[in-house]
């Protein structure tokens, strides 16, 4: 395991990682839905006909440039810093095992972008065959960009014989591969449209403007009657306790039990629903009203519907960076039962080896950064802290860390939290830190002393 | 290329199905052909045209989820456990509840911000007298059903701020006591408050509101939207109106959608809580103040002193009436006031934001 | 220019398309919009009604010929002694339509003619008649009111229990 960084455990980061991740995914996935649109919309004989479409096309490959040069290279980069200052662990065990796969996928994007920009500058200068060409090749580039994306994702979801084999075509080729790939490429086709949509906002109204919505929202509409199916096979591939974790969050839905998960499941049904009412009432039925804002609010509907999925799509994966192998505070499960017996004084980092009475609070808190701070990236929901906050003391605190030990039969969490590593001496420490954060302990002076001065200068208490 | 300009569609055939058999029979085709002679402006600010629709959208809400939650709700001594029964045990009453309790809140809202931009786009003037009035009696009606309502559940903070507008009525003079014992129904805030708030709050208030809500919207009909200063001045062909049927009202239709999913989303994420049962010897608990829309009114009864024989709150009373008097009568103001008329309401404006900011510092939650 | 109208067929279909999502759309959506309703409206007993199949009233000092209700779980039902001193019990649920039936000590004097007499229930909203086994001999009762077994402890304590 590595040392995060930056703990981002708390509301805000998450919040920011989150929005982040969804930038970057609807903008990688745009693309190839932009590109058919860009060679369906050439071969359309307005092209030759019309000015206006000739000039709504060029716009609309420049907002495609736009989108995905700037808004994806910068959504990309935000992603590694946020990565590689948070979750160190896990960004090396992926790049070690696709290190082929992100240079193909880099040069994969590169060639995409080049394409794109020919497209664009190319307008009214090549022969119209040639150019529609050009956009079949820009879409072409990026779906394969969109296949490589898809094998890293969907691998630390289902990791499957990988785990056995440690083979990189059982990692690319893993269970929920294609099931994930077809949703994405519907996905894809729909974000494609609404980008047109939202070029399409900015025209005036008239004849032509009710054209090109209707076609532009027929990207939107058709992929939604596949969707629910792909969606279905892609549950049916991960993890059937991921699906449990996701039925059981409905449960309780009729008495107001909801968890975080099934809000966000809610959410997601909402809005992409809300997009399709959105598209077929605002862009298709009455295109000379869908005006800025209009195109405005639909992007913002689109975003909720895929920042709520990504949401989800991160929660179910929990507590794991990749499923079965490693848990997302980088620490493998391999190397689980060697850190039970003792974390701090086999793990590298650690300032402090050995709980003593004086620096209960400090090792309680060096435990929670290590094993739970970088695990609760999303916003601090399923933290230690607030699956403790019905403790009354440091007693029950401590029944609950047991509760959430690696080897616990009874734990109940284990869906949610990492499974806590440490001897009985560090379990305790921790539940000292837990339950005087929570407010339920009454540190000594000297406790919290020796606590100031591991936050402040923790190299002098090297031990 | 001329043809592509010009949209318009050949007028439609006459309708069939449901409405080819009641337009055989009623003169629904003269309603439509009405609607769709209408016609909106649509500029920068067109924005503000759909608050009031919002707040309608909300009235509506309103009333399903009022029945539906009568269903369950018993008023007097079981307020609090049938309430209690509503979140906790019958499905989906938490988020009936919820949503009620948010759709209440952001009605009152958009209410307010329907009257302010109103008064801005000086959408008040001759001819629109009534409809002005009409909706300021709305704005009234809507808090009036906020403040009956708060009560309803019987829990700590219902009761407490419902006994200091309890008292405010009583200090207004002459006729306050009498109100206030009529509301009242006993010598304090009791179950017999509550019975009778619920009275006014499921029939008394909603059937003065449907109907004034009516003349309110036959008056709109009738008038059509105003068009601000600022468009008027427009070069005659830069001036864009939209069809009120269908394009006005697809877009209304939309925003009410984005309206739903930002209050389910309110009601699903943060489900609206239901305090402690109120104790009517009970002390009152810290931090008690009544919902936002009061705040300010709320702030300016503590800080007013008592001049002479007059005590503070029969000074707060003559302020709030006078204020409400005034901002009520703005169409009457006359022509060359209009100015007048901008500054006071931003003056009202920045004292409700002001004082609801002081409020909310004085009781903690800022 | 031209090119604008597209084939018109083609746009026949894609209307006909829409306006079928349209609906499917609202129905999904309405159903959506309904089912927490539903759920929401469905009865919910405050006092669960707990399925009973045995009921101890105490002592009973029934004079023969007379009867006295009592409840059976949440329906109503009478206990009643035969002019033989026999102790007897049946549902008083009127099996027409539900209607609460009374013991009588004499079914001649009923205001129909159901050539039925002596001790029996009657039924005050339809005019229906049972014999005191509970079988149904006049007016519209289609099935006779189903009977409990009666048991007498040595202290005098009667259970009552579905036979």
């Amino acid at each position: 395991m590595n040392f995060p960084f930056w703990q981002a455990g708390d509301g805000f980061f998450g919040l920011l990682f989150i929005l982040t991740k969804t930038l970057f995914t609807l903008t990688t996935l745009s693309a190839f839905g932009a590109g058919v649109f860009l060679a369906l919309g050439e071969k359309n004989p307005l092209f030759d006909s019309h000015s206006g479409y000739r000039e709504f096309m060029k716009k609309f490959t420049g907002f495609v440039l736009f989108v995905v040069t700037v808004l994806g290279t910068v959504s990309y980069s935000a992603l590694w810093i946020i990565y590689i200052l948070t979750a160190p662990a896990t960004l090396s065990t992926i790049v070690h095992e696709f290190v082929w796969v992100w240079i193909l996928q880099g040069f994969a994007y590169l060639l995409e972008v080049g394409s794109l920009f020919v497209l664009y500058s190319t307008f009214n200068k090549v022969h119209k065959e040639n150019h529609v060409d050009l956009a079949w090749s820009f879409a072409i580039l990026s779906l394969i960009t969109l296949i490589i994306s898809n094998a890293t994702l969907s691998f630390q979801q289902t990791p499957g014989h990988w785990l056995n084999t440690l083979k990189f075509e059982d990692a690319w080729f893993n269970a929920s591969y294609l099931a994930s790939l077809s949703v994405r490429i519907l996905v894809s086709v729909q974000t494609g449209g609404i980008l047109a949509l939202l070029v399409i906002s900015t025209l005036d109204k008239g004849k032509l403007k009710t054209e090109v919505a209707s076609h532009a929202a027929s990207f939107v509409i058709y992929p939604f009657i596949l969707l629910p199916f792909a969606t279905l096979w892609f549950l049916a591939t991960i993890d059937p306790g991921m699906v449990d974790y996701l039925a059981a969050g409905f449960s309780g839905v009729e008495e107001g039990n909801l968890s975080v998960l099934t809000r966000f499941v809610f959410l997601a049904v909402f809005s992409a629903v809300s997009v399709f009412i959105f598209t077929l009432l605002g862009a298709v039925l009455n295109a000379d009203g869908f005006k800025r804002s209009m195109g405005f609010w639909l992007v913002i509907l689109a975003f909720t519907a895929a920042g709520s999925t990504e949401f989800v799509r991160t929660l179910l994966g929990n507590p794991y960076a990749i499923a079965g192998y490693m848990y997302n505070n980088g620490i493998k499960i391999n190397d689980a039962d060697q850190f039970s017996e003792g974390f701090l004084a086999k793990a590298k980092w650690t300032v402090i080896k050995e709980v003593t009475d004086e620096n209960i609070l400090a090792a309680g808190k060096e435990l929670y950064m290590y094993q739970f701070s970088g695990a609760t990236v999303s916003g601090g929901y399923n933290s230690l802290f607030s699956l403790a906050k019905a403790a009354t003391n440091v007693q029950e605190t401590l029944d609950l860390i047991n509760q959430i030990k690696w080897g616990s039969e009874s734990n109940l969490y284990a869906a949610y939290v990492p499974s806590f590593l440490g001897n009985d001496s560090e379990a305790n420490a921790l539940a000292s830190y837990v339950a005087w954060k929570n407010g339920v302990f009454e540190p000594t002076p000297e406790q919290i002393a020796y606590l100031k001065k591991f936050e402040t200068a923790p190299a002098g208490l090297v031990q | 290329m001329s043809d592509l300009q010009n949209d318009q569609n050949s007028k439609s055939d006459a309708p069939t199905g449901v409405l080819g058999w009641l337009g055989e029979r009623y003169q629904i085709q003269g309603l439509i052909d009405y609607l769709a002679k209408k016609e909106v402006p649509s500029y920068r600010h067109s924005f503000w045209y759909y608050m009031g629709g919002l707040s309608l959208l909300f009235f509506m809400v309103q009333i399903v989820t009022g029945i539906l939650l009568l269903f369950y709700y018993t008023p007097g001594k079981e307020a609090y456990s049938s309430v209690k029964f509503i979140v906790e045990k019958v499905e989906f009453g938490w988020l009936i509840r919820s949503i009620h309790s948010y759709a209440a809140n952001l009605m009152v809202f958009f209410v307010f911000v329907h009257m302010f931009s109103v008064i801005f786009m000086k959408a008040y003037r001759r001819p629109r007298e009534l409809t002005y009035i009409t909706g300021f009696i709305l704005l009234a009606l809507s808090m009036g059903m906020g403040f009956s309502g708060y009560l309803l559940p019987w829990d700590e903070l219902a009761f407490f701020a419902t006994k200091i507008g309890m008292n405010i009525t009583e200090s207004v003079p002459l006729i306050g006591p009498i109100m206030a014992g009529m509301l009242k129904g006993g010598p304090e805030v009791g179950f017999d408050t509550i019975s009778r708030f619920f009275a006014l709050h499921v029939w008394g208030i909603p059937l003065l509101m449907i109907g004034v809500l009516g003349a309110h919207m036959f008056f709109l009909q009738v008038q059509g939207i105003s068009e601000p200063d600022g468009f008027k001045a427009l070069p005659v062909e830069k001036q864009k109106r939209v069809k009120f049927f269908p394009t006005f009202m697809y877009d209304d239709f939309l925003i009410w959608l984005i309206a739903l999913n930002g209050l389910i989303v309110l009601a699903v994420f943060f489900p609206w809580g239901l305090g402690p049962e109120a104790n009517v010897m009970a002390p009152t608990p810290e931090g008690i103040h009544p919902e936002w829309y009061f705040m300010a009114m709320f702030q300016i009864l503590k800080i007013l002193p008592n001049i002479g024989p007059l005590e503070s709150e029969h000074i707060g009373n003559i302020i709030f009436g006078l204020t409400g008097a005034i901002l009520a009568l703005i169409p009457f103001w006359g022509n060359n006031r209009e100015r007048l008329v901008s500054y006071f309401t931003i003056a009202v404006l920045a004292g409700l934001i002001i004082f609801s900011i002081l409020a909310y510092h004085a009781v903690g939650s800022i | 220019m031209s090119e604008l109208q597209n084939d018109p067929i083609d746009n026949i279909k894609r209307r006909k398309f829409l306006t079928y999502s349209l609906r499917t759309l609202a129905g999904v959506w309405a159903a959506a919009l309904f089912y927490p309703i539903v759920k929401y409206l469905a009865p919910h007993n405050k006092e669960v009604a707990v399925e009973v199949s045995e009921v101890n009233l105490g002592v009973k000092e029934l004079v023969p010929g007379g009867s006295e209700s009592f409840a059976f779980g949440a329906k109503p039902a009478i206990l009643f002694k035969t002019k033989d001193g026999e102790l007897k019990a049946v549902s008083a649920v009127c099996t027409h339509l539900g209607c609460t039936v009374v013991h009588k000590d004499d079914l001649s004097k009923s205001p129909i003619p159901s050539g039925y007499s002596g001790p029996g229930f009657f039924c005050n909203c339809h005019l229906g008649v049972y014999d005191e086994n509970g079988k149904n001999v006049g007016g519209p009762p289609p099935a006779p009111l189903p009977p409990f077994k009666v048991t007498v402890a040595e202290n005098g304590d009667v259970t009552v229990s579905k036979s």
